[in-house]
């Protein structure tokens, strides 16, 4: 198939008002894993507060969890209607949730020391936190801010754009190689996400492009970043 | 070669005769369309291949109906499909590409959509050719049909294997019709040889007033060959009443029985001597209400045509 001359419009076969009306549907379905996804969102904003690394692998493996939950729920079972590569997303989602999984359960060594020469934990930029919190918090925020309605709210944890930003903020907390590859399947659904929304000529296109933008630099100036007094923010 | 079976032709107009004297009640009321063109009522055009008379606006599904199972969007597709065959519609086109709109179409036709005049078309869509035949049967469960009248091949996506089934599935009466689809005037010097050397019954391409490529080459041999012609994109998604959106009719709009925009742009494409059908999709009741209040006036010329894409293009 000549793909090079189909534009993104001719990819998305529903519209605004039914892709809204798909996460207000899934929300309404799943009200306790939407709940439950906002608390995990919150409990990943104190587990990450503090910056010790036991407690950032618990952070990934939640993660993992609301990763294959997505990939189920959300791709498979909800959007699987309307688009024939909703399963091919699902996959990509739930190799990503494996991979956070995997990351949690491999100690973090090496590059990856649990503890600085100075005895204080990795840190990573106060920004990154504020991403996950940008993620969580802002995210559904800036939605209803624009006009959607409540009950179509993409949250963190069930809805796939505010998780795969959260992600994108814990890649860059994470110490050590493997970070990296945390990256490409959240950024390659941000990008999904902002062209699926530009096609649909909604006001908040440009959002999902920030945190892959923000995640990138955040994780390498963390790699460089010389240690010292911690500069995380307070815990919450 | 042009492909028409006469001995078909005279069976149907045989059928239709019985049907009318009331001889053979059961096979019209199986016969999804008429056989002899309406005096009254909306615009119909012949397929070439067989005769049959088809309503000349029809309606596409892309985007519009893949709703999923939102009952609101379902209830809104029921009045539109009800709005559709009120106003005298037949040819619903779809494809498995286009996500639930098959399954939507399955739960929103109404009971008697046959008797109403539906005429049933959808594509095959995998880029397996050995998958084709369980996909076909996929959609045809969906539509909830026994039938369905026209099969094509989509965006001419293994075409050569697809035709194979479907000029088989024709022979064995599985289906009526067969075709071949492209859009967005893409690949047109390849569907110019399958007109010229395969015998389908029907071309679907885009042709609008803006996108007129098909009137060079595709559209006259569609008629030199017999090819009936499903227009796609009749507003190019939506773009061309965007833009006419606000603006006046010009006079000539009552000369052909229009009164907005969009119905004038619609009759722009019927009224080319080679279109069979247009397509046009929508989600809103109104607007299917408008879209078959089109061409019910007297067909524009030539020359009106060539002013209606002119001050189109003006705007």
């Amino acid at each position: 198939m000549d793909w090079l001359g189909y534009s993104p419009a001719d990819m998305v076969p529903f519209s605004g008002e039914t892709w809204r009306a798909l996460i207000a549907g899934y929300n309404d379905d799943h009200v306790p894993a939407v709940i439950g996804g906002m608390a995990l969102g919150l409990a990943l904003l104190r587990l990450t507060a503090g910056g010790a690394p036991r407690l950032l692998r618990a952070t990934l493996a939640l993660l993992g969890l609301c990763w294959l939950w997505i990939a189920w729920a959300f791709l498979h079972q909800a959007l699987g209607m309307l688009l024939w590569a909703a399963d091919w997303l699902a996959w990509a989602f739930a190799a990503q949730g494996a991979l956070l999984l995997l990351c949690a359960a491999v100690p973090l060594t090496g590059e990856t020391t649990t503890r600085t020469r100075s005895g204080s934990p990795p840190r990573y930029p106060p920004a990154a936190w504020w991403l996950l919190a940008a993620a969580v918090l802002l995210w559904p925020a800036l939605e209803l801010a624009v006009g959607r309605d409540w009950t179509a709210l993409g949250w963190f944890g069930s809805a796939p754009d505010a998780t795969a930003a959260g992600t994108l903020a814990v890649a860059a907390m994470t110490p050590g190689g493997r970070a990296w590859l945390l990256l490409p399947v959240p950024v390659l659904w941000c990008l999904v996400s902002s062209a699926m929304l530009g096609v649909f000529e909604a006001p908040l296109w440009w959002l999902p492009l920030m945190p892959p933008l923000l995640a990138g630099p955040l994780r390498w100036l963390g790699r460089r970043r010389p240690q010292g007094p911690s500069t995380l923010p307070p815990s919450v | 070669m042009s492909y028409f079976d006469p001995n078909r032709r005279r069976l149907l107009y045989a059928a239709t005769g019985l049907a009318a004297a009331g001889v053979m009640p059961a096979l019209v009321s199986a016969a999804p369309a008429s056989r002899q063109a309406p005096s009254a009522g909306p615009l119909t055009r012949p397929i070439p291949s067989s005769g049959e008379w088809l309503p000349a606006i029809g309606m596409g599904t892309w985007i519009t109906f893949n709703v999923g199972d939102n009952p609101d969007a379902l209830a809104v597709r029921r009045q539109i499909l009800d709005a559709f065959f009120d106003a005298g519609g037949g040819m619903i086109d779809s494809s498995p590409m286009y996500g639930s709109a098959e399954a939507v179409l399955g739960r929103t036709l109404p009971a008697d959509a046959r008797e109403r005049g539906l005429f049933a078309a959808t594509k095959v869509w995998t880029g397996d050719g050995d998958a084709g035949p369980a996909e076909i049967e996929t959609s045809r469960r969906l539509w909830d049909l026994p039938r369905l009248d026209l099969l094509q091949v989509h965006n001419l996506l293994a075409w050569e294997a697809h035709l194979e089934t479907l000029k088989a599935m024709r022979a064995d009466g599985r289906v009526r019709y067969i075709g071949i689809t492209t859009s967005h005037g893409r690949r047109h010097r390849e569907l110019e040889r399958i007109m010229e050397q395969e015998p389908i019954d029907f071309v679907q391409l885009t042709y609008n007033a803006v996108d007129r490529e098909a009137e060079r080459r595709l559209l006259p041999l569609a008629r030199e060959r017999g090819i009936a012609v499903i227009a796609n994109r009749p507003y190019r998604g939506g773009d061309l009443p965007e833009r006419a959106a606000g603006r006046p009719l010009p006079g000539w709009g009552r000369e052909i029985g229009c009164e907005t925009w969009p119905q004038a742009l619609l009759t722009f494409v019927v009224a080319h001597p080679a279109v069979t059908c247009a397509i046009p999709a929508t989600s809103r009741v109104d607007h299917m209400r408008e879209n078959m209040a089109a061409a019910r006036g007297p067909l524009p010329d030539a020359a009106l045509r060539r002013r209606i894409a002119a001050d189109f293009a003006a705007l």
